[in-house]
């Protein structure tokens, strides 16, 4: 889904588009892989906020001039911003962000449980 | 082939729909490209001295993205590709569609093929397309011939 967010300083609007999202799992923990084309390192923050995970990306779009024409458009330019629930068993503090290509990995490892250990038993 | 016209302008509509869509596909597990909506998203706009297209392609590589000029029609394709090796059971949510993919985009006559450009940066394809400089009606004297 998509909002429009303004300035109310400068009422200039902008349209905010939820990014699509992949998310894998594996023992070691989940990877969210999201869409942010357009974006890249400077204009992307990655926000851990109690059991919140925010994703925000800025995409800086050509001003219009007055040669310019919009002849065809599928989409219009526009930031994004996504939130997620972090599971309990997320390590916050080994959560590891990268972005290439338009595309945002994050790692969210889960918490190593501690092994089982067998308590000696003594006589007596 | 899907071709757009130029001249074709935004509809408004179109991004709630897209999003709809988009909603729709992840509630009902849809894999492939999304159907009804052409991939990849394309805008063209007009300049003074030349056409941009931006294709909206997060995730593929420069070198897999395939651009060709024939007959006036632009050809875009490639392949969305998952991560390798990664039986789709570990998806906890997939929203991003998978597999192959072309667009065709006519070309107006004002344009100096040979001098197109291409260039990929944050996921964002940008082809520059130079529009041929306007030839002027020249004023030609008529001159009295019994003079």
């Amino acid at each position: 889904m998509f909002q429009t967010v303004c300035q109310p300083s400068s009422n200039a609007c902008r349209l905010v588009y939820k990014p699509s999202v992949k998310i894998l799992e594996s023992v070691d923990g989940l990877e969210l892989i999201a869409e942010i084309p357009g974006a890249d390192q400077n204009s992307t923050d990655v926000v851990v906020e109690k059991d919140t995970l925010i994703v925000r990306a800025r995409v800086t779009a050509p001003a219009p001039s007055a040669e310019s024409r919009v002849l065809y458009a599928d989409h219009r330019d526009g930031d994004y911003e996504r939130t997620f629930q972090l599971a309990p068993e997320i390590d916050r503090s080994r959560i590891e962000a990268h972005v290439k290509d338009g595309v945002l990995r994050v790692r969210l490892p889960k918490t190593q449980q501690p092994l089982p250990q067998k308590v000696t038993v003594l006589a007596g | 082939m899907a071709i757009f016209r130029w001249g074709h302008r935004w509809d408004p509509l179109q991004d709630l729909e897209r999003e709809v869509d988009r909603l729709l596909s992840s509630v009902l597990s849809f894999q492939g490209i999304r159907f009804g909506r052409q991939y990849p998203p394309v805008n063209v706009i007009q300049l003074e001295l030349e056409y941009v297209l931006t294709a909206e392609l997060p995730g593929i590589r420069p070198e897999d993205l395939e651009l060709t000029v024939a007959n006036g029609v632009l050809t875009i394709k490639g392949e969305r590709v998952g991560p390798e090796g990664i039986p789709d059971e570990r998806f906890r949510r997939q929203e991003r569609p998978r597999g192959n993919w072309r667009r065709s985009i006519s070309l107006p006559d004002s344009i100096e093929e040979d001098k197109m450009t291409a260039e990929f940066v944050n996921g964002v394809l940008k082809v520059h397309l130079p529009r041929t400089p306007v030839v002027r009606p020249r004023q030609i004297k008529v001159v009295d011939g019994n003079a």
